[in-house]
């Protein structure tokens, strides 16, 4: 599927910054990332496209710099996607094993898989992606049922789709830079690949990524996506709690989060104050800071009651074995550890990048798109022959490659 | 059609992938028109010379397998008309003696003519310093001649007792000179005091010293014509021991130059003297040796019996003892 050594963009475009990352895929097997460029977002509201000139300028800058610094042309983009647009549904689908021998061909696989996916959408839907649980053949779960016997082949796919105009905003926001979108990939996804080894994916996580506008989160189990989703509550509700709380400007709220925030209240002295801003000079002021604690604690344990709810009877701690972890730019507030054990009942911890990186890139805000080229490699590869949708690219389209490609 | 599409209801059908991901330049940003114009020459490029190999390529092809007497003569039965030379200033050789040389037919094909072979035929001849031959379609062979010329003349015994005159150039090749002007030759003078060494083509090797000697010829010719037309013999025979030339004129019998001395200054030195001479009718000078520098040995006759004023000359009546 990838071509040796080819160069790949990734793109994330949230509601704080727009990120592209190149990376050469070589060997088609080792990832080497050679490019990085950032630009912060303007024209996306809560993970979605409100400004196109807004948006297409910054995320376009983003990428040029990014080329620029690696001093390569991509070929495609992985895209990251987001948005309270998104939805998701499970259906399932079963067969009875046609061969005499009760031996499962690939030809029975590729039918229960049609058979699970083939759902009706909504109108004015698009699927954004397939997550695939695994095969039961006679209600044992196997990985790969290939030549293996037994009566009755079942398979459950997690269908991830979103609005149409919503998605396709984001592909022709990159086919505006004269580039197809070769992958859509959920962020979520991305990100829960980055911050989770494949071992913790196998007993049971669950990733947060809280942006500042969106919360992706994606579960796992037995080493499957099993349930995502996105909710539009992020950072920025936050911040807009604190201004209203304490009548600040958004600047100021901003500030105040980031420097004293919690995500517990950890103050019991109602005399403990906080300044605004700390150089005593006119206008600046002080808070109690269990009050910012509150505001910011609250919001919180809120947002984490809201996807405990949305995640319904999937979620269940004992299920969970490595916990929750959290990951995106909001998760490095004070204690959201602590406060999302609290409201799981798992244990939760911050996501750590893989130490192989560069500086610059062991940011939890660059998880999203450093997961996408990862994902990328890994889940293409990975696809089961028997269940491979793509088609592969005729003469003339590769022909035509050459103008999007040279 | 777009109806028909939103009547796809299933997922395989309502992929994001189906969305149409072609955009016009028009609405691409102006990074993107840019990318999308650099790709679009960069195509073009490749496109071009897709098709520049391809069309060679089909060329040759077709050549090969239908037109193989084209292949032979690309030129198209060009034929030789007339064969031009092109000679340097002072050439001799004419039109009559290159076309004798190569020995070619008119009306033989351009193509089949041997230009290497031709060259070679001119360059035996040892009074032909370089050649150039080149075709000149439709019909014309274009030979270009330089020219090797004579600084002295010198006369070879044959075995059989004959004299045979010869020519020798500024580097030292000795040859038969052909198209001169006989008054021409009559005013170089002789050789004398080498020994001729025949090579395996029937000629003679080069002489060692020609260079000086050329030197020495071409500064007298120039600097004293008058004195240089009484020149009568050079002699190389104590080049090589003493790099001294030895010339013989009308007037003085003998003459001795230093190689390693300025032959301005030397010629300056006996131009001196054989004015002094001229003016002295009763001096009769036998003998002047350059090869001294300031100090310059004139040997009189017995006859003689005054001196040329110290400050320019050192007169002696006494053989050197190297001339011994």
């Amino acid at each position: 599927m990838i071509s040796k050594n080819r160069i790949i963009g990734a793109v994330e475009i949230g509601t704080h910054k727009v990120a592209a990352l190149i990376g050469e895929f070589a060997g088609g097997r080792r990832l080497n990332i050679i490019g990085l460029g950032a630009c912060s977002a303007q024209g996306v509201i809560k993970g979605s496209i409100v400004d196109y000139k807004a948006a297409s300028d910054c995320a376009h800058a983003a990428i040029e710099a990014a080329e620029r610094k690696a001093g390569a042309r991509i070929d495609g983009i992985y895209l990251a996607q987001t948005g309270a647009h998104l939805d998701g549904f499970y259906h399932e689908g079963s067969v009875n094993v046609s061969s005499a021998d009760n031996l499962v061909d690939r030809a029975d696989i590729a039918t229960v898989c049609e058979l699970a996916r083939n759902k009706e959408l909504p109108a004015e839907r698009s699927v954004v992606q397939y997550l695939r649980r695994p095969f039961r053949l006679d209600g044992q779960p196997v990985p790969n049922p290939e030549s293996l016997s037994g009566r009755k082949l079942e398979v459950g796919y997690w269908t991830v789709h979103g609005d149409k105009r919503r998605i396709s905003d984001g592909i022709h926001l990159i086919n505006g830079f004269n580039l197809k979108v070769d992958e859509i990939i959920l962020a979520s996804l991305a990100s829960g690949t980055m911050v989770t080894s494949p071992e913790e994916r196998r007993n049971g996580v669950l990733v947060l990524d809280i942006g500042r506008g969106t919360t992706d989160y994606v579960l796992y189990r037995d080493g499957y996506p099993w349930i995502t989703g996105v909710l539009p509550v992020g950072g920025d509700h936050l911040t807009n709690d604190l201004a209203l709380g304490l009548r600040l400007t958004s600047g100021q709220a901003e500030a105040m989060k980031l420097r004293h925030g919690s995500a517990v209240i950890t103050s019991k002295d109602r005399n403990d104050k906080v300044w605004l801003n700390g150089d005593f000079a006119i206008g600046d002021r002080h808070f109690p800071r269990q009050a910012v604690e509150q505001i910011t604690a609250v919001r919180i344990a809120e947002l984490f009651e809201v996807v405990k709810k949305k995640l319904g009877p999937a979620f269940v701690p004992e299920m969970l074995g490595a916990g929750v972890v959290l990951t995106g730019g909001s998760s490095k507030l004070m204690a959201i550890d602590e406060a999302a054990g609290a409201v799981f009942g798992v244990p939760a911890r911050r996501g750590e990048l893989p130490t192989n990186l560069a500086d610059e890139l062991r940011d939890s805000q660059y998880s999203t798109v450093l997961g996408l080229l990862y994902y990328g490699l890994n889940q293409i590869n990975d696809r089961h022959p028997a269940i491979q949708p793509r088609r592969q690219a005729g003469l003339m389209e590769r022909f035509t490659r050459l103008f999007a490609n040279a | 059609m777009a109806k028909a599409k939103s009547d796809k209801n299933t997922p395989e059908e309502r992929s994001w992938r189906d969305l149409d991901q072609n955009v016009s330049p028009r609405k691409m940003s102006a990074q993107g028109r840019k990318r999308f114009a650099l790709a679009a020459l960069n195509a073009a490029l490749l496109f071009g010379v897709v098709a520049g190999l391809g069309w060679g390529g089909y060329e040759i092809l077709a050549t090969l397998t239908s037109d193989t007497a084209a292949l032979r003569d690309p030129a198209g039965a060009a034929l030789l008309r007339e064969i031009v030379l092109v000679n340097d200033a002072d050439g001799v050789l004419d039109q009559e003696w290159v076309e004798r040389t190569l020995n070619l037919r008119k009306g033989t094909p351009l193509m089949e003519i041997d230009l290497f072979a031709l060259r070679t035929k001119l360059l035996s001849t040892p009074q032909v310093r370089a050649a150039d031959i080149r075709r000149d379609f439709p019909g014309t062979l274009t030979v270009s001649l330089r020219e090797r010329l004579p600084v002295l003349r010198l006369n070879a015994k044959s075995p059989d007792g004959t004299t045979r005159p010869l020519l020798v150039a500024r580097d030292g090749v000795v040859y038969t000179g052909e198209g001169y002007d006989s008054a021409r030759l009559a005013t170089l003078p002789y050789l004398d005091g080498v020994r001729l060494v025949h090579n395996r083509y029937g000629g003679y090797l080069p002489i060692d010293g020609m260079e000086d000697v050329a030197n020495l010829l071409q500064a007298a010719q120039n600097a004293a014509p008058l004195l240089f037309a009484d020149w009568r013999v050079v002699s190389l025979a104590r080049l090589g021991a003493y790099d001294e030339i030895l010339v013989k004129t009308r007037r003085i019998p003998e003459i001795v130059v230093s190689r390693k001395i300025d032959f301005t200054q030397q010629l300056a030195r006996l131009d001196y003297i054989a004015d002094y001479a001229r003016t002295q009718p009763d001096i009769v000078v036998q003998r002047v040796d350059l090869s001294l520098g300031g100090d310059v040995p004139v040997a009189f006759d017995s006859a003689a019996t005054r001196l040329l004023p110290p400050s320019s000359v050192k007169p002696t009546t006494s053989r050197s003892r190297r001339d011994l």
